[in-house]
């Protein structure tokens, strides 16, 4: 266990920071509180047997400008 | 005192009973009685609506007949760019000059339908988050009760159809936001399959999970706008080359043999009981008309929804990012602590949410096909709108939780009209059919609106005052 799973606050902090972002105390204690949901929702995702799938979106290699077929 | 459909003053139109320029009037006049009260309009174009109008009118007595949307009265979500003015997103951070832009492709074929466009319709902040009453915009309210919300994004096209401000609309949906205020506003929205209908010109929000759809009383509609806005363009490279289908001729098409219900027990248990009644009430009309219908558990259902937002917030990040780091308090509330979850998402989260949905996509069409359905019915939301205090929190949390799987998917969901709830807010009937199959979908949401009559009631603040009248 890292610190930051320690203090949700603090991983919050650090992940938003990282991103150049300064927010407020009110809106850190917000986020926090939503960590924990989200990452119960990203569990539901590792939990499903994706195997070799490869991610929806997917790059395509032709030219700007064209139009999908 | 029911306000024009498409359908229906297309008809008068061509019958001499009425011309663009008085429709256009009437939805202005409508617009100057209930525009403040329903925060509907972030710009209106009340002169250059009237000139198209007249232009209208004279190409018809001309001989020059542009189609169903000939004339007819438009109103844009203040996210699609348009030749009239800033697109603003309601936002204090949005910049002016991203609008000059001009139209979009998808406004362009409106407009060359010969369409009227009244102006830019209210939404929620970047088309995400809540009504924010600590910004100086308007706070759309629903017609159907004006202390009451009316779910977002698409919140004053969604309004202003309802209240006969202008006869149909624009939209956006990346997670319900043109099916949730169509069902909370008591009108009918399409989100067609992901790829349909470029986007550009739309200011993204989750930019695989966008889409612009069509917004109206009715369902057919909703098929002559489609019918317009379909087609590929360069401008967009998720949108996808397909065969012309005119939406409107293919509405008559025979009812399905069998269709499935969508039972997975999240459904029932993120819906209150009145608005299960009402969607059993829909489901039985169905059966009457002799439709065989089926239970599915559709594969992953929760997995899609989740997806939606985890991607969504990410997407949504990606694009916000530098405006976040220099202007985080000119943001929303709700809409900075929604997007900066994105935040919270790792590179690898994000590529497992793009794998799930894929395999989900598919697992899906296999359920289908084992079946032998290519339609699929829910309610569009849990719970009816909500008002601004005092919200029930599960009716909050869990009322927008019907919609989002079918962004993940990029399938077709339709909402209409399916009656009322004890309280006498609208209900909501989501139609969902296979990827591509959006005349399918229509189909049913059109033969359903002609075994019923929710469509066309008439929200109180527009009935009492006099509205637009046919």
């Amino acid at each position: 266990m890292s610190d930051h799973d320690a203090d949700p606050l603090a991983e919050v902090r650090m992940l938003l920071t990282g991103a150049g972002i300064t927010a407020p105390d009110g809106d850190l204690a917000s986020l926090q509180r939503v960590l924990g949901t989200a990452r119960r929702r990203m569990e539901r995702m590792y939990a499903v047997d994706t195997g070799d799938a490869v991610p929806a979106a997917v790059f395509r290699a032709e030219l700007d400008g064209e139009v999908g077929r | 005192m029911t306000p024009w459909t498409i359908e229906r003053a297309g008809r008068a139109i061509r019958a001499g009973e009425l011309t663009s320029e008085r429709l256009t009037e009437e939805c202005l006049a409508a617009s100057d009685r209930f525009d403040d009260a329903l925060g509907t309009y972030l710009a209106r174009f009340d002169e250059s609506a009237l000139a198209a109008a007249r232009q209208a009118d004279a190409e018809l007595a001309a001989g020059n007949d542009r189609g169903p949307l000939h004339g007819i009265p438009l109103g844009i979500k203040d996210i699609i760019a348009t030749d009239e003015g800033p697109t603003t997103a309601q936002s204090l951070v949005q910049d002016p000059a991203w609008g000059d832009q001009g139209d979009g492709p998808v406004i362009s074929r409106l407009r060359a339908a010969g369409a009227v466009l009244t102006g830019k319709t209210t939404t929620m902040e970047y088309a995400i988050g809540r009504p924010d009453f600590d910004k100086p915009f308007p706070i759309p309210r629903n017609p159907w009760n004006t202390e009451r919300w009316t779910g977002g994004s698409s919140s004053g096209t969604a309004n202003g159809v309802a209240s006969g401000q202008f006869v149909g609309g624009l939209g956006t949906d990346t997670g319900g936001s043109v099916r949730l205020p169509a069902a909370y506003c008591g009108i009918t929205g399409h989100k067609q399959t992901f790829g349909l209908v470029p986007k550009s010109g739309c200011i993204p929000l989750g930019l695989s999970y966008d889409h612009i759809g069509p917004m109206a009383r009715t369902v057919w509609d909703c098929a002559a706008m489609l019918t317009v806005m379909a087609g590929a363009d360069a401008s967009d490279r998720t949108s996808v080359d397909r065969p012309h289908v005119d939406y409107v001729a293919r509405l008559d098409q025979d009812l399905p043999a069998r269709i499935a219900v969508v039972a997975n027990p999240s459904v029932a248990a993120s819906a209150s009981d009145s608005m299960m009644a009402a969607f059993d009430d829909a489901v039985a009309a169905i059966e009457r008309a002799g439709v065989e219908v089926v239970l599915l558990e559709v594969p992953h259902y929760d997995e899609l929804a989740n997806g939606t937002f985890l991607a969504l917030q990410a997407e949504a990040f990606a694009w916000h990012r530098r405006q976040l780091q220099e202007r985080w308090l000119d943001y929303g509330r709700p809409t900075r602590l929604t997007i900066a979850q994105g935040a919270l998402i790792s590179g690898g989260d994000l590529i497992q949410v793009e794998r799930v949905r894929d395999i989900a996509r598919r697992a899906v069409i296999a359920a289908m096909d084992e079946l032998g359905v290519d339609l699929l019915l829910s309610p569009t939301t849990g719970y009816p709108a909500t008002p601004f205090t005092g919200a029930d929190p599960r009716a909050v949390a869990m009322s927008a939780l019907h919609t989002p799987a079918w962004n993940a998917a990029g399938f077709p969901a339709l909402s209409v009209p399916m009656g009322f709830d004890v309280d006498g807010l609208p209900c909501g009937l989501q139609i969902i059919g296979r990827p591509f199959a959006d005349d399918q979908v229509l189909s049913l949401g059109h033969r359903y609106q002609q075994l019923t009559n929710w469509h066309d009631a008439v929200a109180p603040i527009h009935a009492s005052s006099g509205g637009t009248q046919e």
